[in-house]
């Protein structure tokens, strides 16, 4: 039975949205909806050299590519742009980034994750992909912008910022 | 948006219960939440269950959207579940691998891939058709009392789970035992991945070696662990983490000095893996140890009697054998035939070159592997744990790869004492207690019986897919059409049940095959049923497993199953005991006492009637003909003697090691065994056996003469077993497409030639059958040498390829050895456009 991600995020989505239509928390409405956060200028990139930000606060590092080749949802004037949180989804260690395969890897459980394809798991004990920053890219200016995340970063009960 | 994905709180007064992983051996603690939809806990620690400022990132026991599901129970309301892995369990330590850390999506919702679990009994009538319960037992017990009359207890015929876990625990294994073994009384019977009702390992069995030895602290004391045919990253995940990691990167120095005083520790543990593929364990394992410590043995398949006796023949070469242990704990006549059997008739150089010649393991390594495993450090031997897995237990020849590579543990004396051992890494959990086997070793080949139109009438599957995993299964898929269309036939005619017991008992005189499946998914094996009995599992039911050390834990219930489904030994009891009532109106006192004993009113009913029977219950005693019947165990490793739910349910995620003993009035487990020195045969000695490297079986050599590709097979991480739920599960679909195929790992060398990319789909044939498969391209295999997904669903189907060829001792088929052609069928599916092909290796830091 075929479920794309889109189904399965969207289901979990629904409930997300239904918990807090039956039970809003204390304080939800005063927590801040994504931020849009400058991680830099596309022609600052270096291919394959990440860029460390955080994304959505400070307790979220996040890493910004230049890959080798446009990739689906990559941004920038070549589309080869991506951002991912850096914090593997099995145990939260930092991934590395690796250039030459252009994959994630996580040193404590080596779960491996491929940055050309939205952080796909390629084996690991990870049950989720590397969550993916989405990015927006301003021509006019050059600037590359971080304006949400695709998944659950490690560690949340949502991708809201923490105070 | 996506972004708005969240995971819902536990409340502080959320339910909690205590479960273990479904799947691998392992058997990881997990802890249960569940709370009403809509009640959710807060972020500080006092309004959530885990106690966690969740104000901050948690990062300790996270729950992951994958460990978070929505269930309904019977009463029509619905909670939220959470299923997070235990960081007091001494197993795992808060761990979980991608199949136990997907367990929120695995339990069965409406609005999700598990959507389709069995819900009802069905009954054939052209197509399956709801029943009641009430008259899908009258058939299957109606049937099978006149079969028993008419034809005797090998008319009916079973394939049935025998582990723990999923699909099992000890409540199955014995209610289904007792079933078919004490009432029926059938020899027609076989486990789910074998034709045979014997242990995989028999060979250890009869060396007096119990194949769960071992505690898993022994891989943080050993100096060298050693792995025949397993790939623990991916099979044994946290025994490989939480134990074996830590003792390669250099972490339980400390242990180690504390257990063997005075003896010189070196920093990292050492590994050496026995496979013919560099596995992510070879490559994980470099990572954490160093190239320097890990020792890859890249054998040819099939080839492992020669490697493991050579590395013996070095050991006796340089007196690096116990000779201690072997004059104290060693039957002294085993020993001679085993020397003669390792070569010591000839020189070390011509065994030597022979090796190297067969195995395509370098001399150098075959001497290195030998030095690593008994090769005195000081003045103290090396503590060395042997493990092994399905490329030992399915190789060329079950009886002597086995026997060869325990020999080893035997020639060392790495058996009792810390950091050593040779067991299994195993696949399942377990949890075996049956009656006695009505027949003898090595048991009956059934499915072949069935395959030539023999064999039982009444064909009655539990919790396994035939289809998936028998050796040649497209021979089972097809008398399972052929016969089993007979019957429906049969029962496509209605009527009442007594028309129906009739008309079926009719049409498997007539040829037919009567097929009853009991199962929790609609797999292939149980669309091909002509009676469904939907089970209920693990989260559904009180269960008791054992994991690869023997430590045992009581699953709790803690949600109700879906439909009409009910725990298996409910449903044997409900047959049992209509069979009963049966015999009961014919006056019948005999058959009545043999189908009674299933008055259970509860799970723990269950265990406490398999506790009282199991040090008498377990029957993998005896000998297989033409070995000596001294052999039977004086104990028995499964045993959950003077056990029962209430009490196990006090211990936890940490539960206790069987067997279980009372001392002073307390019960206690067993850690490790041997330590007393004695083993498992009526000298309390153990025993060599002299393993000898077999010819190629002539089904698999008549394979090779035609076609070019040895296909190796086995596993994949997150996929568990033969799919059944794995494919069900969102992240694997996403992950692998959904097109339910397996794919072959395709050398680069073997892609070229082919013409093939990663991504394109192949065909794999021989004489038996042809399957179709994805290729995926890396040099984690050698040229020749694919390795194929084994038991995966509809087209990808290793087993038809599977030759019929089992060895005569264990009736074990050679799974792992089958030649076949490959050729390209078509370019990269679309479907398959977001499935990343990337290595499927780490690459080592050299």
């Amino acid at each position: 039975m075929p479920v794309s991600r889109r189904n399965f995020l969207g289901s979990a989505g629904a409930l997300a949205a239904l918990e807090l239509a039956t039970a809003p928390r204390p304080g939800a409405a005063a927590e801040a909806a994504s931020p849009s956060i400058k991680v830099g200028r596309a022609k600052a990139f270096k291919v394959g050299v990440p860029v460390q930000f955080s994304y959505p606060d400070a307790a979220a590092p996040a890493l910004a590519i230049k890959l080798s080749g446009p990739v689906p949802g990559g941004v920038g004037p070549a589309h080869d742009i991506v951002a991912y949180s850096q914090l593997c989804v099995h145990k939260g260690c930092p991934v590395n980034f690796n250039a030459q395969r252009e994959v994630f890897m996580c040193p404590c459980h080596f779960t491996t994750y491929d940055a050309e394809l939205s952080g796909q798991v390629i084996i690991g004990h990870a049950t989720t992909n590397l969550p993916r920053i989405r990015l927006t890219y301003d021509a006019a200016s050059d600037v590359v912008t971080a304006v949400g995340v695709d998944g659950l970063i490690y560690g949340r009960v949502n991708n809201k910022r923490m105070a | 948006m996506t972004n708005d994905i969240s995971v819902p709180i536990p409340p502080a007064n959320a339910q909690r219960f205590k479960t273990g992983c479904k799947y691998c051996i392992v058997g990881c603690g997990y802890n249960v939440y569940k709370w009403p939809v809509g009640q959710n806990g807060g972020t500080s620690p006092a309004h959530n269950a885990l106690h966690a400022d969740l104000t901050k990132p948690n990062l300790v026991d996270w729950i992951s959207p994958t460990m978070h599901g929505v269930v309904k129970d019977r009463d029509g309301s619905s909670y939220n579940v959470a299923i997070v892995p235990d960081g007091d369990c001494v197993v795992n330590n808060g761990l979980s691998s991608v199949r136990g850390g997907s367990m929120g999506l695995s339990v069965y919702r409406e609005d999700a891939p598990t959507k389709d679990r069995l819900k009802h009994p069905t009954i054939v009538q052209h197509g399956q058709q709801q029943v009641s319960w009430d008259d899908a037992v009258e058939l299957v017990a109606g049937v099978t009392k006149a079969l028993l009359d008419q034809h005797g207890p090998d008319a009916i015929g079973t394939k049935f789970a025998d582990h723990g876990g999923q699909g099992g625990g000890y409540e199955f294994t014995w209610a289904t035992g007792k079933f078919f073994y004490q009432s029926v009384q059938t020899t027609m019977a076989t486990v789910h991945n074998r034709p045979t009702v014997f242990g995989e390992p028999m060979a250890s069995r009869i060396m007096g070696i119990p194949e769960l030895n071992i505690a898993y602290k022994d891989s943080e004391l050993a100096d060298t662990i050693v792995i025949s045919g397993g790939n623990p990253y991916a099979d044994q995940t946290n025994y490989y983490f939480n134990h074996m990691i830590p003792n390669l990167r250099g972490g339980t120095v400390d242990q180690k000095k504390a257990a063997y005083p005075g003896k010189k520790i070196s920093a990292n543990g050492r590994m050496i893996v026995i496979d013919p593929r560099q596995t992510i364990t070879v490559t994980t394992a470099r990572e954490a140890a160093g190239n320097e410590n890990v020792l890859h043995l890249q054998l040819t398949p099939g080839t492992d009697v020669v490697l493991n006796n050579a590395i013996g023949r070095v050991i006796l070469e340089h007196h690096w054998e116990n000779v201690g242990f072997i004059g104290d704990h060693v039957e002294a006549d085993s020993f001679g035939p085993y020397k003669q059997s390792v070569g010591m008739s000839q020189s070390l150089g011509a065994v030597l070159s022979d090796a190297e010649h067969v195995t395509g393991v370098p001399r150098a390594d075959i001497i290195k592997a030998a030095a690593w495993i008994a090769e005195p450090i000081g003045t103290h031997p090396p503590a060395t744990l042997f493990h092994y897995e399905k490329g030992a237990i399915w190789s060329i020849k079950n009886w002597d790869v086995i026997a060869s590579y325990v020999d080893l543990a035997v020639l060392t004396g790495n058996l009792g004492k810390p950091g050593t051992g040779c067991a299994r890494l195993g696949g399942h959990q377990e949890g075996y207690v049956r009656p006695d086997y009505p027949g003898k070793r090595p048991g009956v080949y059934v499915e072949k019986l069935l395959a030539e139109g023999q064999g039982p009438k009444l064909w009655w599957v539990i919790a396994c897919n035939p289809i998936q995993t028998a050796p040649n299964a497209f021979s089972v898929l097809k008398f399972i059409q052929e016969r089993g269309r007979i019957v429906s036939d049969a029962l496509d005619k209605g009527g009442t049940i007594q028309d129906r017991i009739k008309g079926v008992v009719d049409a498997v005189n007539a040829g037919g095959l009567f097929i009853v499946a009991e199962d929790i998914y609609p797999t292939q094996m149980v669309q091909h049923a002509h009676v469904v009995f939907p089970a209920a599992t693990q989260f559904e039911l009180n269960m008791t497993s054992i994991n690869g050390e023997r430590r045992l834990r009581l699953y709790q219930k803690f949600m109700d199953p879906p439909g009409e489904a009910k725990p298996d030994w409910q449903i044997m009891a409900l047959v049992a005991n209509r069979i009963k009532a049966l015999y009961g109106g014919e006056n019948n006192a005999a058959m009545v006492a043999r189908f009674s004993g299933y008055d259970w009113q509860s799970d723990a009913d269950v265990f406490k009637d398999a506790s009282t029977a199991s040090a008498k219950g377990r029957l993998d005693a005896g000998a297989p003909d033409g070995l000596p019947t001294t052999s039977k165990p004086t104990f028995d490793p499964e045993d959950i003697s003077f056990l029962d739910h209430a009490f196990i349910q006090s211990l936890g995620n940490n539960g206790i090691q069987v067997p279980v003993n009372v001392q002073n009035g307390q019960r206690r487990g067993t850690e490790r065994f041997f330590t007393d020195g004695k083993f498992n045969r009526p000298s309390g000695k153990a025993a060599f056996i002299a393993a000898k490297q077999p010819e190629l079986p002539p089904e698999i050599a008549a394979q090779k003469q035609k076609y070019k590709y040895l296909i190796n097979n086995g596993r994949f991480n997150e996929m568990w077993q033969t799919g059944y739920e794995s494919w069900r599960m969102s992240n694997v679909i996403e992950r692998w497409g959904s097109r339910e195929d397996a794919y072959i790992e395709l050398s680069p060398h073997d892609a070229k030639e082919l013409g093939v990319r990663s991504g394109d789909v192949v065909r794999i044939h021989n004489d038996y059958a042809t399957a179709t498969a994805i290729a995926y391209v890396t040099d984690a295999v050698r040229p020749g040498q694919p390795f194929m997904l084994f038991a995966q669903p509809k087209k990808g189907t290793a087993g038809f390829l599977v030759t019929p060829h089992v060895d005569p001792e264990t009736n074990i088929p050679s799974y792992k050895l089958t030649y076949a052609g490959i050729s390209k069928v078509a370019g990269k599916p679309a479907e398959l456009a977001k499935v990343s092909f990337k290595d499927l290796e780490i690459p080592t830091r050299s």
